[in-house]
């Protein structure tokens, strides 16, 4: 620091000390006015009335934001927090974010096309059951089949086992039980699926460009996506 | 929420502080701008632009401190003094900063200061005896701590001119402490 800094820097010391002191001398030496005698116009009243309102509007505009701000983390803290409680009971419809659901109290329902499922266009013409299965494993017959050109579903047993498989345009809706199912993806025919699995019974879903379709049963889980994989459609 | 909202400050009210401001302290600033302008209703203007310069300008309302009454007073008359010049000034044609390019420059050197126990009292009574022009800028720098910029935008003249009104203040404190400790 040069000479001329230092010196500078201590005149500086100096007025902070002496401006207060002089401010104080100057406001006791000079009299402090009353309102006697001063009576502000009318005019001049509206005036500062308008200049604090504008002020007490700039006000609240600059706190808005910071209360709109608030309001959306705490909006998002309770949407946690009652995720947190749902998820647990409905882990099948995390899994199924790509499909479009609705739950219920015992079933959930796809949506593989977004919008109103189209009820009126399903009506069966020629049945398509015999070209739906590439695969059936050894000893199950089909015990009830129903379906026409564009929908199917097929029931095969064997003994005790069991399983079916449902196809519909994939404008129609399906409905699953999912209540208490554990579920994993899968890739079936490059396409995405979930299978689900609930005490003994599995269910398989995924969807081509036509048509989704359900496979459910109480066999082997392998044997459910092989039978998955073969389907012709 | 609402307990966190209250304590995060949301409720700071500045627009009830200016309220307060101008309840307590409009008489005093009505009297200086009336002093120089001797026109009631140029006098009240001075009032109310005062509070519009402050509401526009000081982006922290905080460093009022409204708990020293003779300094919220000085601040505010400081600034009701400006803005009556200035009426008057334009009323007469004249600029203030056009009064300062008249004034010779003086440029200060500070190694004539002799500092000793009573250049503290040297300064106090020469800032008392400064023209409003000098002693105006000194206070809001040296007492109430504004920077230069916004006591530019406080007393609506340019950087250059804070820094000459500085300069020739310290100019003048300078030559008094040189005098001081001839004596």
């Amino acid at each position: 620091m040069t000479e001329r800094e230092f010196l500078e820097k201590a005149l500086d010391e100096l007025l902070y000390q002496a401006a207060p002191l002089a401010e104080k001398e100057l406001a006791e030496g000079s009299e402090t006015p009353s309102d006697d005698g001063i009576a502000f116009s009318e005019n001049h009243n509206e005036k500062m009335q308008k200049v604090l309102k504008a002020y007490k509007r700039k006000q609240r505009l600059k706190k808005m934001p910071s209360y709109i701000k608030r309001a959306i983390v705490a909006l998002v803290v309770l949407s946690i927090t009652a995720a947190i409680g749902i998820a647990g009971v409905d882990a099948w419809r995390i899994k199924v974010l790509n499909l479009f659901m609705d739950k219920s109290e015992t079933h959930s329902a796809i949506d593989f096309k977004e919008g109103t499922p189209d009820e009126t266009s399903t009506q069966a013409q020629d049945p398509l059951t015999d070209s739906v299965l590439g695969y059936v494993p050894s000893g199950f017959k089909a015990e009830n089949s129903i379906g026409g050109p564009d929908y199917a579903t097929l029931y095969f047993v064997n003994g005790d086992k069991n399983f079916r498989c449902d196809m519909r345009p994939i404008n129609r809706r399906l409905f699953i039980d999912t209540e208490g199912a554990t579920t994993e993806k899968l890739t079936i025919k490059d396409r995405e699926a979930v299978l689900s699995k609930k005490e003994t019974v599995i269910i398989l879903v995924w969807h081509s460009e036509q048509y989704s379709f359900v496979i459910s049963g109480n066999i082997d889980e392998k044997e459910i996506i092989k039978i998955a994989e073969n389907i012709k459609k | 929420m609402l307990l966190t909202l209250g304590t995060l400050g949301i409720n700071k009210d500045y627009s009830g502080k200016i309220e307060r401001l101008y309840n307590t302290y409009r008489y005093a600033m009505y009297s200086v701008a009336y002093s120089i302008l001797k026109d009631k209703f140029l006098a009240e203007d001075s009032v109310q632009q005062a509070f519009v310069r402050i509401i526009d300008n000081l982006r922290n309302i905080d460093k009022i401190d409204e708990e020293s009454f003779h300094k919220t007073r000085s601040f505010l008359t400081v600034i009701c003094r400006n803005i009556a010049f200035d009426i008057y000034n334009k009323k007469t044609n004249l600029n203030s900063d056009d009064l300062l390019q008249q004034t010779p420059d003086s440029s200060y050197e500070p190694s004539q200061i002799i500092i000793n126990k009573e250049s503290v009292r040297t300064i106090i009574n020469e800032i008392k005896k400064m023209k409003p022009i000098y002693q105006d800028v000194m206070l809001l720098r040296y007492s109430h701590g504004y920077s230069n910029e916004e006591i530019a935008m406080l007393l609506a003249i340019s950087n250059d001119s804070v820094r000459k009104r500085l300069e020739r203040g310290k100019a003048q404190l300078v030559s008094a402490l040189g005098k001081g400790a001839l004596k």
